[in-house]
C-alpha cells in the first residue's frame, strides 16, 4: 500500500537557463531523457512538486530569443514557442484571420496562467484537452522542431499528437515554432468549448473552418488526441443549405470517430451531447 | 447619539490588508530553532494499522522527531471526543494522519516520510452515508461508547450513528388526516470542501517548563486553548494560543485542528517549535470539510395553502469524525421546517459516520442543506395549488409569539418578520424582472424565492467578554474575542464602542490578531453570533469604563454622576458644555492644581452571556438560540435548454437584521455569502472513487466559482425591526447570506421550463440531464428550431 505524502517541495534538479538555441540544444543532447523542459511551467511545476517526473535537469527555455519571436510573412504567422498567450493574443491579424486561434487562447485557463503559459507548451504537453490544439489543426499549423543530430524539422500538427501527453518529439528535440498559413480571403474559422466555470479547462473544445475550397472541424477532449474532420464534402460539393437532415448526415461521419471518456469532470453522454450542440452552433455560424 | 453606527465606515484592517502588511499564520517564521512538521495519511479508507517502521527515517540526518498515535492516544474533539491526533489502532479515511516527523527541512521531512513502512489490514469501508445508517457490520468507531460527547448529544453506539436528534410536535399522523395533498420527495447535497485562500498553518511549541504556546489559523483560538488543556492534561493558564488574521475561515477552522498535531511533535522535538503548512490536497484530503445531506421529506396540506403536516428525515454524512457535525445535525434538527409555523411535526435528524475526511462546522451549518430541502419542496407545492410563491409562504410562516421548537418557546415579539424580508425581494424581483421575449427560443427565463432563518447554533453558555484601556490621551485600546476572517465584525465592534465613548473611530484600536493572554475572552467566532454576543459585552465594557470616568469627574465637576454625559472627547452635565473635562484630564486620573490626584488608570470590562435552554431529548423543546435572523433570496436566471448552462441575471436578498452597524460591510456579506453559495449551489461536490479516495483535491476539479460567474446584479435591503437585547437593535448577518441562494436558483429553474431539480450541485449536465429526463420532447424540438433559425 503506497503511503500518501503530499509534497510541498520540489524535487532536486539542475535548473539551466541556455540563452540560445544551439545552447539549449547541446543541453538537450548532452541529457536527454533526464532532461525536462520549461516552456511557462505551468504544468511542470506541478508534475515536479506530485513527483510525477523527477529529471535530473531542468532547461528554461525563456531566455532564448530566436524562440519568442513572431513573424508575419505573405504566406504565414510564425510564432516562437516560448511566447506567452498573452502576447500571442496581441498579435496584430490575429483576430481577422485567425479567429479560433484567438478564440481559443483568450479562453485558455485564466489571466494570471496567460502570462506565463506559451502556445509551444501548450502544444509540446499534449493534453487532449490543449486548448489551441483544435484551433491550430483546423488552421493547419505545421510544427517546427529542432535537435543537434537531425537539425529542423516541420509536422503537421495533426501527426504531432499521439496519445495522452504524447507526442513524436524524441528526447533531444525542441519545438522552435508553430506556423501556421495565411489563410485565402473569405475563410472563417470559430472555436468553442465547454465548461464547468468561466474559467476551466475544456469538457469539449470544438474548432471549425471554411472557405470556398474546404470545411473542417477539429475536437479536443474528445479521443486521447485532438481530431481533425473533414466535411468537405458534404459541405462544399453539395451547394444546400445547413438544415436538420444535412446537419445529421455531418453529423453521421462525426459520431463514430469521438471517443469521448467517463470521469469526474462530465460523462461520456453529456460530452457528445455537447460535442453535437457545439458543432451545431459553430457550423451555422461559420457558414452563414 | 449615534455618529458611527449606522455608517459605512471604512474598515479598520483595510490599509494592511491592501498594501500587505497583515500577517497570517504563515508569516511567522522568526521564532528560533523551528522544525518543518510534516505527516504521512492513510492510503485506505479503513483498516487496522498492522506495523509502523520508522527506522530508516530516525536514520536520516535532519530528522529530529517522529511521532506515531501510540505517542499520545488521547481522542480529541469538541462536542465528541472522536478523533485521534494520528491514527491509533485503526485508519478510518484516506487522509488521516498516521505518522509525523519534524525536521530541520521541508525536504528532509519529506523525505523521511517516504522512507517510513506501515502495513495494514485492509477493512470494507462504508462510504454511502444511507447504507452507514443501517450497518451494524461495518463500523466506523466500534468504541463509540468509551467516546466522551457534550450531554447535548445522542449518539447509538453499536451504529454510525454519532448523534440523534428528534424534533416532535402535535400528531403527525393527524396532521396528514388533515392534508388535502400530500407531498413526497427526496433532496441531496454532497459533501463539499470549504475552499478558503488561506491552507491551514500551525505552530506548536512545547516548552522547557511545560508551557505551551500555539500559532495557528484558527478561528477560535479560545476553544483551541480549552481542548489542548484537556488533551495535555494542563491548566488552562499554561497555554498561549495566538491566531493572528485569517485567510478565510468559514467554519472550517473553527474547531480543533492541527493544534494537538504540532504541540506533541514539538514535545518530542526537544522542545523545538515545530511548523504545519497544508498543501491544498493534504487541506483537502486530511483537514475538515462539509457535512454531505440526504432528506427525505414529507408534507401534508391543504387546498387552501395551509401545511399541517411535516415529516422529514436528514442524515448528515459527517465522514469519519463528527466532533462538531454532531451540532450541525442538531442545529439543523431545531430548524427542520424552516421559518414556519406547522402543527404537526415529526423530524429526526441524524448525523452518520463514514469512511470518508470529516466534516466540520461550515458557513450555514446545516441551514442551507435544510432550506434547500423544504424551500425546494414548497415551491413545488405552491405551483400544484395554483398559489404565488409568496402567498403560499405567508401563509404559514413564522410570526411574532409563533411556538417554534414544538409549542413550548415562542418567537419573541421583537424577533424580526420574515413576511417582509419575501414581500422586499418579491417585488423587487418582479419589477426587474426583464420583460422582452428570451432572445433565442432554447433560452428561458426563470425568476425563484426562497425564505429562510437562522440563529448562532452555539451552548446555552456560549459568552463573550471585551475590555476597554484608555490612554493618556483620551484614546482607547478595545479588546475583544472575536477573530478576524474577512468578515469585518471588529469594525463595527469599533463604531459600537467610538459612539458609546463619544470618541472619533480613529481613537478606538481593535486588533485583528488574537492573543489568550492578552484579549478578553469569547467562546467562538462562529455562527454569525459575534456582532451580537461580542457587541453587547463591547457596549458593556464601555459603558462600565464611562462609569468610573463619571465617578472621578463627578468630584471635580462637583455634579451628579448620572447627570454627566461624554460628547466630542469632553466630559459635561447634560446641557452644559461649557462645564466640562476632556477625557484626557480623567482617564488616568485626575490631578488638582494643588497636586492632589484622584481615580486613575480607566479599564472597562463588560460580558455578555447567552440566554438559551437545553432542548428536550425526546421533543427538542426549548430555546435553542439567543436571536433568529430572518431572509428572503430571489434569483433570477437564464437557462440554455440545450446545453443545461445558467446564466444568474441577480440576485435579490433582504434580511431583517435590526440594524445595520456598518451597511458596506453588511453588502460585503451579501456579496460574498452570495457568491459563495451561488458556487457551492452550481459546482462544488467532493467526489469520491468507490474505494473513498478522493478524486477532485485540487483546484483543477474543485469547481469553485471564478471571476467571471458573478452575477451582473446584486441588491441588498437590510430591513431594521430592532432586537431589544440586540446592540442598537442588531441580529447577526454572516451566514445568513448564502442560505437562501441555492433554493432559490432551484424554484428559479422549475420557473424558467418546469424541471425539478433535488440534488446539488446543479451543473449544466445535471439541468441538462434532468430536462432530458423530464422533458424529452423539448430537445429534440429545439435542436430543429436551432437549426431552422435564420440569422
Amino acid at each position: 500500500m503506497k503511503n500518501i505524502i503530499s509534497y510541498s517541495s520540489l524535487p532536486k534538479f539542475n535548473l539551466i537557463t541556455p540563452s540560445s538555441l544551439k545552447e539549449a540544444l547541446e543541453l538537450l543532447d548532452q541529457y536527454k531523457n533526464e532532461a525536462q523542459l520549461l516552456a511557462g511551467g505551468t504544468d511542470l511545476l506541478i508534475e515536479l512538486r506530485h513527483r510525477l517526473i523527477q529529471p535530473k535537469v531542468v532547461i528554461n527555455l525563456k531566455m532564448i530569443p530566436e524562440l519568442q519571436t513572431i513573424r508575419i510573412t505573405e504566406q504565414e504567422l510564425k510564432i516562437g514557442a516560448v511566447t506567452p498567450i498573452i502576447e500571442v493574443l496581441t498579435i496584430p491579424i490575429i483576430k481577422e484571420e485567425y479567429l479560433a486561434l484567438y478564440q481559443s487562447l483568450a479562453d485558455l485557463a485564466d489571466e494570471i496562467l496567460r502570462y506565463r503559459a506559451t502556445i509551444g507548451g501548450n502544444i509540446g504537453t499534449s493534453s487532449p484537452a490543449a486548448d489551441s490544439a483544435a484551433s491550430l489543426y483546423v488552421l493547419d499549423a505545421q510544427i517546427n522542431i529542432s535537435s543537434l543530430a537531425k537539425g529542423q524539422r516541420t509536422v503537421p500538427i495533426n501527426q504531432f499528437f499521439t496519445g495522452v501527453k504524447r507526442n513524436l518529439l524524441s528526447s533531444d528535440e525542441i519545438i522552435t515554432s508553430i506556423s501556421i498559413p495565411r489563410p485565402k480571403k473569405g475563410s472563417r474559422s470559430s472555436f468553442k468549448k465547454m465548461k464547468r466555470s468561466s474559467e476551466d479547462l475544456a469538457l469539449v473544445g470544438v474548432a471549425c473552418f471554411h472557405n470556398e475550397k474546404k470545411t473542417c472541424l477539429s475536437y479536443t477532449a474528445m479521443a486521447p488526441t485532438p481530431l481533425l474532420i473533414d466535411i468537405t464534402d458534404n459541405i462544399v460539393r453539395e451547394k444546400k443549405e445547413l438544415d436538420e437532415a444535412k446537419f445529421r448526415d455531418i453529423w453521421d461521419i462525426i459520431t463514430p470517430i469521438l471517443r469521448p471518456i467517463d470521469d469526474i469532470r462530465a460523462s461520456k453522454k453529456y460530452r457528445m451531447h455537447m460535442a453535437e450542440m457545439i458543432t451545431r452552433t459553430i457550423l451555422k455560424e461559420v457558414l452563414e | 447619539m449615534n455618529e458611527y453606527v449606522g455608517q459605512s465606515v471604512p474598515r479598520k484592517d483595510a490599509n494592511d490588508k491592501v498594501s500587505g502588511q497583515a500577517m497570517y499564520a504563515v508569516d511567522i517564521d522568526y521564532i528560533p530553532n523551528m522544525l518543518t512538521g510534516k505527516f504521512l495519511a492513510s492510503p485506505i479508507a479503513h483498516g487496522k494499522i498492522l506495523s509502523i517502521d520508522t527506522a530508516e527515517a530516525e536514520k536520516l540526518p535532519g530528522v529530529v522527531a517522529i511521532v506515531t498515535g501510540k505517542d499520545w492516544p488521547v481522542k480529541i474533539g469538541l462536542y465528541a471526543g472522536d478523533r485521534d491526533i494520528l491514527a491509533v489502532e485503526k485508519v478510518v479515511w484516506i487522509g488521516q494522519p498516521v505518522v509525523a516527523v519534524a525536521a530541520e527541512s521541508e525536504a528532509i521531512a519529506e523525505e523521511a516520510l517516504s522512507l517510513i513502512k506501515i502495513e495494514y489490514e485492509p477493512l470494507e469501508p462504508i462510504l454511502d452515508p444511507v447504507k452507514a445508517m443501517d450497518s451494524k457490520q461495518i463500523l466506523v468507531h466500534e468504541k463509540m461508547a468509551d467516546y466522551n460527547h457534550s450531554p447535548a448529544f445522542h449518539p447509538i453506539p453499536g451504529t454510525n450513528v454519532a448523534n440523534h436528534f428528534k424534533l416532535r410536535k402535535g400528531n403527525i399522523e393527524d396532521g396528514f388526516k388533515q392534508a388535502d395533498e400530500i407531498f413526497e420527495h427526496s433532496y441531496s447535497m454532497p459533501q463539499i470542501s470549504h475552499a478558503y485562500l488561506e491552507t491551514i498553518v500551525s505552530i506548536g511549541h512545547y516548552r522547557r517548563d511545560g508551557t505551551i504556546e500555539v500559532w495557528s489559523s484558527a478561528q477560535s483560538p479560545f476553544t483551541v486553548r480549552y481542548l489542548l488543556g484537556i488533551t495535555f492534561a494542563t491548566p488552562t493558564s499554561n497555554i498561549t494560543v495566538y491566531s493572528p488574521l485569517l485567510g478565510g475561515g468559514f467554519g472550517g477552522k473553527a474547531g480543533l485542528n492541527f493544534e494537538p498535531l504540532v504541540v506533541l511533535l514539538s514535545r518530542k522535538a526537544n522542545n523545538r517549535p515545530v511548523k504545519l503548512h497544508l498543501t491544498r490536497e493534504e487541506n483537502f484530503r486530511s483537514a475538515p470539510i462539509r457535512v454531505g445531506m440526504v432528506a427525505k421529506l414529507k408534507t401534508g396540506v391543504t387546498k387552501q395553502g395551509k401545511v399541517t403536516a411535516q415529516q422529514i428525515e436528514y442524515i448528515w454524512d459527517s465522514g469519519a469524525c463528527a466532533d462538531y457535525a454532531v451540532n450541525v445535525g442538531r442545529a439543523a434538527g431545531y430548524v427542520s421546517i424552516g421559518p414556519y409555523d406547522i402543527e404537526h411535526i415529526k423530524s429526526d435528524s441524524y448525523t452518520v459516520y463514514t469512511n470518508k475526511p470529516y466534516a466540520t462546522a461550515f458557513r450555514g451549518f446545516g441551514h442551507l442543506e435544510l432550506h434547500w430541502v423544504i424551500e425546494r419542496q414548497n415551491e413545488i407545492i405552491a405551483k400544484k395549488l395554483g398559489l404565488d410563491s409568496v402567498t403560499f409562504r405567508k401563509i404559514n410562516t413564522l410570526k411574532p409569539g409563533s411556538g417554534i421548537t414544538g409549542n413550548q418557546h415562542r418567537l419573541r415579539e421583537d424577533a424580526g418578520s420574515i413576511d417582509e424580508c419575501l414581500d422586499k425581494v418579491w417585488s423587487e424581483l418582479t419589477k426587474k424582472k426583464k420583460k422582452t421575449p428570451p432572445p433565442k427560443p432554447w433560452i428561458f427565463r426563470g425568476v425563484g424565492i426562497a425564505g429562510f432563518m437562522k440563529g448562532p447554533a452555539q451552548p446555552p453558555n456560549s459568552a463573550s467578554s471585551s475590555y476597554v484601556k484608555f490612554n493618556e490621551d483620551g484614546s482607547v485600546i478595545l479588546s475583544v474575542g472575536t477573530s478576524e476572517m474577512g468578515q469585518g465584525t471588529l469594525t463595527s465592534l469599533a463604531q459600537i464602542a467610538a459612539d458609546e465613548l463619544g470618541l472619533p473611530i480613529e481613537k478606538v484600536k481593535i486588533r485583528g490578531d488574537r492573543d489568550t493572554d492578552r484579549d478578553a475572552y469569547t467562546w467562538q467566532t462562529v455562527g454569525s453570533r459575534s456582532l451580537f454576543m461580542d457587541g453587547n459585552a463591547v457596549q458593556n465594557a464601555c459603558i462600565n469604563a464611562k462609569e468610573q470616568i463619571f465617578e472621578t469627574a463627578s468630584q471635580v465637576l462637583r455634579v451628579i454622576k448620572d447627570d454627566l454625559v461624554i460628547k466630542n472627547e469632553l466630559i459635561f452635565p447634560k446641557g452644559e458644555p461649557w462645564n466640562h473635562l476632556s477625557l484626557s484630564e480623567v482617564v488616568m486620573g485626575y490631578m488638582y492644581p494643588t497636586g492632589e490626584s484622584i481615580g486613575g488608570p480607566v479599564i472597562g470590562h463588560g460580558k455578555y452571556i447567552a440566554k438559551m435552554t437545553i432542548l428536550d431529548s425526546d421533543t427538542g423543546a426549548g430555546n435553542p438560540a439567543i436571536f433568529e435572523t430572518f431572509g428572503a433570496q430571489g434569483v433570477e436566471l437564464e437557462l440554455n435548454a440545450l446545453t443545461g448552462e445558467i446564466t444568474i441575471n441577480q440576485i435579490v436578498s433582504a434580511f431583517d437584521i435590526g440594524k445595520a452597524i456598518n451597511p458596506q460591510l453588511c453588502e460585503g456579506q451579501v456579496l460574498g455569502g452570495s457568491v459563495m453559495a451561488l458556487s457551492i449551489a452550481t459546482s462544488e461536490q467532493l467526489q469520491y472513487s468507490k474505494t473513498g479516495e478522493l478524486l477532485n483535491p485540487s483546484f483543477v476539479d474543485y469547481i469553485i466559482a471564478r471571476p467571471g460567474d458573478i452575477p451582473k446584479e446584486f441588491s441588498s435591503y437590510f430591513i431594521e425591526n430592532p432586537q431589544e437585547d440586540g446592540p442598537h437593535g442588531a441580529r447577526g448577518i454572516g451566514e445568513l447570506t448564502m442560505i437562501g441562494v441555492p433554493a432559490a436558483l432551484g424554484n428559479a429553474i422549475a420557473d424558467a421550463i418546469n424541471v425539478q431539480i433535488f440534488d446539488l450541485p446543479i451543473t449544466s449536465e445535471r439541468v441538462w440531464s434532468e430536462i432530458q429526463k423530464q422533458r424529452p420532447e423539448l430537445i429534440t424540438s429545439l435542436k430543429k428550431q436551432l437549426m431552422e433559425e435564420k440569422p
